[in-house]
Formats: structure tokens, sequence, C-alpha cells
């Protein structure tokens, strides 16, 4: 049964004049020679699997299209753009790369927030990951009316005066009618003297006052 | 105990057999995002956007084909040529060539691609007016007779001189063949779903030649009509490939950090600029003073444009046309940007307060909301008219003269020489023309008569100057092209802004 796995060169011949611990370490080379494959084989697949799409990675790609998208009142923004997430660490880990880069002529700068209180430092984007709901409150409280954006995937974010909920991309993709990325509270945009342009909010639900309302995207 | 092992490990081989047959399906067909806008055809006599023509190429061929690593124009499927003194081109053709649906390929079949071609409903007709006829000397030999020597002769007959099957259009006719195009190509066109997805599988009987057998047995063509889900597409690994120029350049710093991503890119000869309407095609309108024109020239602030919009993937050019084309020339009437000088002029002109106007756009966004900005800050109010993707539809206005301002681009048919944009643009008598003078014209006819290159170059200088003089246009700058696919894909971008996905290939 073994014999298949004899390599060209290596016949019972000259294991014969092994001794058994060599004949031993041996096989124990073949055995790994032949695992190797498969354990880095499955890797490989699984992550050109559209399906195992890194949801933080998509997350990242619409944060930083935010970074684009989004205009600031002049007095809000330095020569420095501030992202902060909370309770995000895969998300942060996404984003750190992109710290540094300049973006519409700002310094991109990145971190994680570990307290509430972090956010008196200023931003203008916070990020917010699986958070408990009083944290989350807090969190709003202290942005509230500031020309900072604020962005979750949490449920039932807009409701407590959150301005964007990320819908889960993964099952979205497929169906072009259900290509609505994000939901967007817009009047607490507007209350934070915040602007977003046509091409992110022509692909959102938008809610006014936290009541949906139909309106004609340009 | 270590047969056990061993006999463990036998299973475990077996198990991740179906694991790799997985991905090798995956790698037999290359998923390409090629825009945001449905084409309205997939014939580029019909349609004349950068992604018809590139599809063109993959499914079609030409007489002539440009390489894509050395640039050098080789023969496609004519297996010689040669000039006549005359500046006529005598071409004997490939022999056992056949369109996909098996209709030979011959001389008839030339002659009959040019004389669609030339009709005047043809994207390409301008292009092609100073080619006379095809005569056809026997199946396998063609002349091409010209009204006077064309120097882009072989770069016409590499990019536009399109190869039609005569009996399959004469059956299925124009709006047919558009939807279901045949041709001799290295891929075939398999279902086309409402022009958003287009399925293609690798020719059987391709004859090869320059362009070789495709690689990658299956093209699938998806378009998705927004930046950010192209991305997104992109990142998931649902599409493979963004065909170059699909990438918004914005985009590029995000994908640059991305792991599963590369980016490429590359010089190509596609320009930005802003028309004005110097003629007052689309009615009264303050562009037909050169003041309010100089004014605008000088609102504009191009730096921040190639910096924000562009991502820095762009050069500032002054000339109209590519430092690419041959005739380039640099040394034009300068515009910095100085909106105090630009309100002066509008105020000179006669209009203090600024004016309104309509304002279109086709593509990259930023980069026209930027220059809405720049005008408003002048006085200007430019009511803007986005028409992003929308190639066909824009053109089509602008081609009838309803567009007094309008922020544009142009690749020149991959035809690297000034005249491919001047002629368009700038003979009086081009539908696409907004701004001329009879100097202009005379010389770019005396630049189209000559077979001299050092006499060409001149003529052609002497015609950006002046078009930089009359400020006809704002030149906003010269592109690279990006090229975003998936890491592990083998691609190049191609300096003429065709993709050829028959090159591309899985490691």
């Amino acid at each position: 049964m073994i014999d298949i796995f004899w390599p060209a060169g290596l016949n019972r011949n000259t294991l014969n004049v092994m001794n058994t611990a060599n004949r031993k370490i041996v096989r124990l080379l073949f055995c790994l020679i032949l695992i190797l494959p498969w354990i880095t084989m499955p890797r490989a697949s699984l992550s050109a699997d559209p399906k195992n799409a890194p949801k933080q990675k998509i997350t990242a790609l619409y944060l930083y299209n935010f970074l684009l998208f989004v205009d600031w009142p002049e007095n809000a923004v330095s020569d420095t753009i501030k992202l902060a997430t909370y309770d995000a660490p895969q998300v942060y880990e996404a984003l750190k790369p992109m710290a540094g880069k300049t973006i519409k002529g700002k310094k991109l700068v990145v971190f994680s927030l570990t307290r509430p209180e972090g956010l008196d430092d200023g931003c203008q984007v916070l990020f917010v990951g699986d958070t408990e709901i009083k944290i989350l409150k807090e969190l709003l409280k202290r942005v509230n009316g500031k020309p900072i954006l604020t962005v979750s995937d949490k449920a039932g974010f807009v409701r407590l005066g959150g301005m964007v909920f990320f819908n889960d991309p993964g099952d979205l993709w497929k169906d072009e009618k259900k290509q609505k990325r994000f939901i967007i509270n817009l009047s607490a945009v507007r209350k934070s003297r915040l602007k977003i342009r046509s091409r992110l909010l022509r692909m959102s639900d938008i809610v006014y006052d936290l009541e949906p309302v139909s309106l004609k995207m340009p | 105990m270590i047969r056990f092992f061993l006999a463990f490990c036998i299973l475990l081989s077996g198990l991740s057999a179906p694991v790799d047959a997985l991905s090798q399906a995956q790698k037999d067909t290359l998923v390409v995002c090629l825009g945001k806008a449905r084409p309205k055809s997939l014939d580029p006599a019909v349609s004349n956007t950068r992604q018809v023509l590139t599809l063109y190429h993959n499914w079609g061929d030409t007489l002539l084909y440009r390489d894509p690593v050395t640039g050098k124009i080789v023969p496609g499927l004519a297996e010689s040529y040669r000039i006549l003194d005359n500046g006529d081109m005598e071409l004997t053709l490939k022999k056992g060539v056949r369109f996909h649906n098996g209709e030979p390929f011959n001389g008839a079949a030339v002659k009959f691609s040019l004389d669609l071609l030339k009709k005047s409903e043809s994207r390409v007709s301008r292009y092609l007016k100073d080619i006379k006829d095809v005569v056809v000397l026997d199946d396998h030999r063609v002349r091409i007779e010209v009204v006077k020597p064309i120097p882009t002769l072989s770069q016409l007959l590499a990019n536009v001189l399109f190869i039609y099957p005569p009996g399959y259009y004469q059956k299925v006719g124009k709006k047919g063949f558009g939807q279901h195009p045949v041709g001799t190509g290295p891929y075939r066109l398999v279902s086309n779903k409402d022009f958003t997805e287009m399925d293609f599988e690798r020719n059987p009987r391709y004859f090869g030649g320059a362009k070789g057998i495709a690689k990658i047995p299956k093209l699938k063509i998806r378009i998705i009509k927004e930046t950010i889900l192209q991305m997104e597409a992109l990142i998931s690994g649902e599409v493979d490939l963004m065909r170059s120029g699909c990438v918004n350049p914005e985009q590029a710093p995000f994908l640059k950090q991305a792991d599963q991503v590369k980016i490429l890119s590359t010089d190509i000869l596609r320009v930005y600029f802003l028309v004005m309407d110097a003629q007052g095609r689309s009615g009264a309108t303050p562009f037909k003073d050169k003041k309010v024109r100089q004014a605008v020239n000088y609102a504009i602030n191009r730096d921040k444009i190639i910096r924000d919009a562009f991502s820095g993937f762009a050069v500032s050019s002054d000339s109209v046309v590519s430092p690419l084309h041959f005739g380039y020339e640099n040394q034009v009437t300068r515009y910095p940007y100085d909106p105090a000088r630009a309100r002066k002029l509008l105020a000179e002109a006669g209009y203090p307060t600024g004016f309104d106007t309509d304002y279109y756009a086709i593509n990259n966004e930023s980069a026209a909301e930027s220059i809405l900005e720049d005008l408003k800050a002048v006085g200007i109010r430019a009511k803007p008219k986005w028409m992003m993707g929308k190639w066909d539809q824009l053109y089509q206005k602008f081609l009838k003269g309803e567009i007094p301002l309008a922020f544009l681009t142009w690749g020149s048919y991959s035809i690297f020489d000034a005249s491919a944009l001047l002629n368009h643009f700038f003979m009086a008598d081009a539908d696409a023309c907004y701004g001329t003078t009879p100097e202009i014209n005379r010389l770019l006819e005396q630049a189209n008569d000559s077979s001299e290159p050092e006499e060409r170059g001149k003529l052609l200088s002497r015609v950006q100057k002046r078009i930089s003089e009359e400020a006809f246009w704002v030149p906003i700058c010269s592109v690279e092209v990006i090229c975003a696919m998936h890491k592990d894909l083998q691609f190049q971008p191609a300096m003429d802004e065709i993709d050829r996905y028959f090159l591309a290939s899985w490691p």
C-alpha cells in the first residue's frame, strides 16, 4: 500500500540498508509532504469564493467612499481627516493600511477608540461596531449636532439617531433591485451640517425624521 | 501506527480533489466589468464607446493589428501588405479564415465592411473619408484606394476598419448584428443578456495569428452601474478584472492596499477637456466671446482636479492633444489658475455678475463637480446635466450642436497622431466642431495632405497653438489608464487602451 509513495530513486533495496529509525523519519517526511498541499489548498479556494468575501474589507471600502463623497463644513476639517472606530477591531484593521494616505488633499488618520470620552478629541467619521446599546447611546449623545458622520452595521442604529446604517453586503449583490447598500437618516445628516453627494444617496434608502420618504435622486 | 497515519493522509488527499476542481472551474472563466452603462449595440459602427471598441477587438479582427508590447503595426487578417507610390495599399489576405458562423473571410468581406463603415450614420465614417474604395483583386487580394496619401492609413486599418460578415449582416440587419455580432476574433459571443451580461467562449477555429488563441476558455462581461458596486464586486471576487479605464482613479488609493487586488497603470492617449460652444450652435451663448473662453480657462484649477479627482494618475497639459500623439506641442498659450483674472475678463466681456449655462459631463463625477465649483467661484452659474457613462446619448446631442458647455474625454480611436483628435473636433465641416477658424482649418488640411513627418509635425503644432490662443477648450489633463484585477490574474493594460482579454491568464 505504501509502495506508491516511494519517490523515484528510492527503492526497497535502498531502504533495507537504513535502520528502523531512519525508515520512520523518511515515512514521516512523506506524510508531511503529502499533507502540506491539503493544508494550503482549501485556504486558497476559500478566499476566492465570493460567498466568503471579507465583510470588513467591504465596510472599509464604503467608509473610504464616505470620506470621498461627504462634505464637511469648512471649519470642521483641518489638514487631517480623522476616522474613528469603536468596538470594530476587524474594520479598524482593514482601514489601518489607509492611514497616512491623502484624501481630497487631507491626510487620513485612523484610530480605534477605547472609551466614548475619546470622541472629545474630535473626528470626522465614527464607525461603531457591535457595542452595547447603552454605549452606543452614549457615543451618539457625545457627537449630537457635531459635524461627525456616524456609521454602523448595528441593527437599530438609525432609530437611535445614527446617520448611516450598513446593510449586510453579502446577501444583496445578486439582486439589482436590492442594491441599496445603506439607510441614511438625512435629518441627522443635515442637523450636523454634512452634505452627502448624490452618488451615495442613490445607493441608499433615505429616511427623514425617521419616517421613510420618497426622494427623487438626481 | 504510521500505516494508519498514511491511510489517513490518503483519505485527506482524496477529500481535497473536489476543492481543486472548483478552483479549476473558476479559472476557466474570466469575469470582466466593462463599465457602468449598457451599450446600446455591440457594433462599433453604431456605438463608439471605448467599451464597445474594446470588446470588438476580442470578438473581431482587423486587417492589421497593433502589437500591445512593441506598439508596432503588424499583419492581422492580412498576410502581408505594401503601400504603393500613390498611397494606395495592397493587401494579401489570410486564407482559410472563417467568421464565427462559418462564413468565409475574403476580399468581398473587406469591401462590404468599408462600404458599410463609410455610410454617413457610421460613427467612424469621418475617419475613413479619405479611403475611396476597396478593389477586390481576387478572393485573397485587395487594394485599398485612397483619395490622397493618408499618413495614418495603417493605424486606421488596425483600429477603425472593422470587418463584417456580409451574409450574416445582411440577414440579421444592423440591429440584429448589434445584439449578436459575429466576427473572426479569438472569442465568440454565446449569449447576450440585455447588454448587462454577455458570455463569450474561445473561438475553436481561430486562426491565431498575431493575437494568438485565447488563453482563458470563457469570458463573461458584466455591466455594473455604480462605481462603488464595481469596487465591491472586485474586492469580493465576483469580478476578476475591471476594464482599463473603467476604474475611477479616486478608488485607486483604496485598491492599492487591498490585498486581494492589484492595480497596474500605463500612459494612454486619452485626454479630458472642457468644450465651449464658441460657434453658438446651441443658441445664444457667452462662449462666442473669446474673453469669456479665456476667463473659463483661468477659472479652472487643473492641479486640484488632477490631485483629487484623478488621484495623480494624470498630467496637466496645455495643449488639447496628448503628449503621446505624434505632433504634440506643449509650447502653447498657458492659462494658469487665476480666478481674479477670470472675473476681470468676464467683466470686460460684459458679464460682471457672471451668467447661467447648462453644463454636461460624461465621466469622472468628482472632476466635473470640481469644475462646477470653480465656475461658480467666478460667477458662472453652470447647471449640471450629468450623463455619467451614457456616452452614446451625450455624443448624439453633442454632434447635433445642442451643448453649450461639456466636460468630455476622447481616446482618439487609439490612433497615435494629433490629427485623430484635431480633425474630429476642429475641422469646420466636422459634426463635433464647436470652434475653429479658417486658418486652423487650412493648416489641418495641409497636414492631412502632407506625407512628410517633419512638415506635418510643424503644421499640427501650429494648429494647437492657434487653438490655445483662441481658448476654444480648457484642456484638463492627459491620463494614465488604471487597470484593477484579481491579484493572481496575469494581464497588462495596453497604451492603446484596448484590453486584450484573450491574452489574460491564470497562473
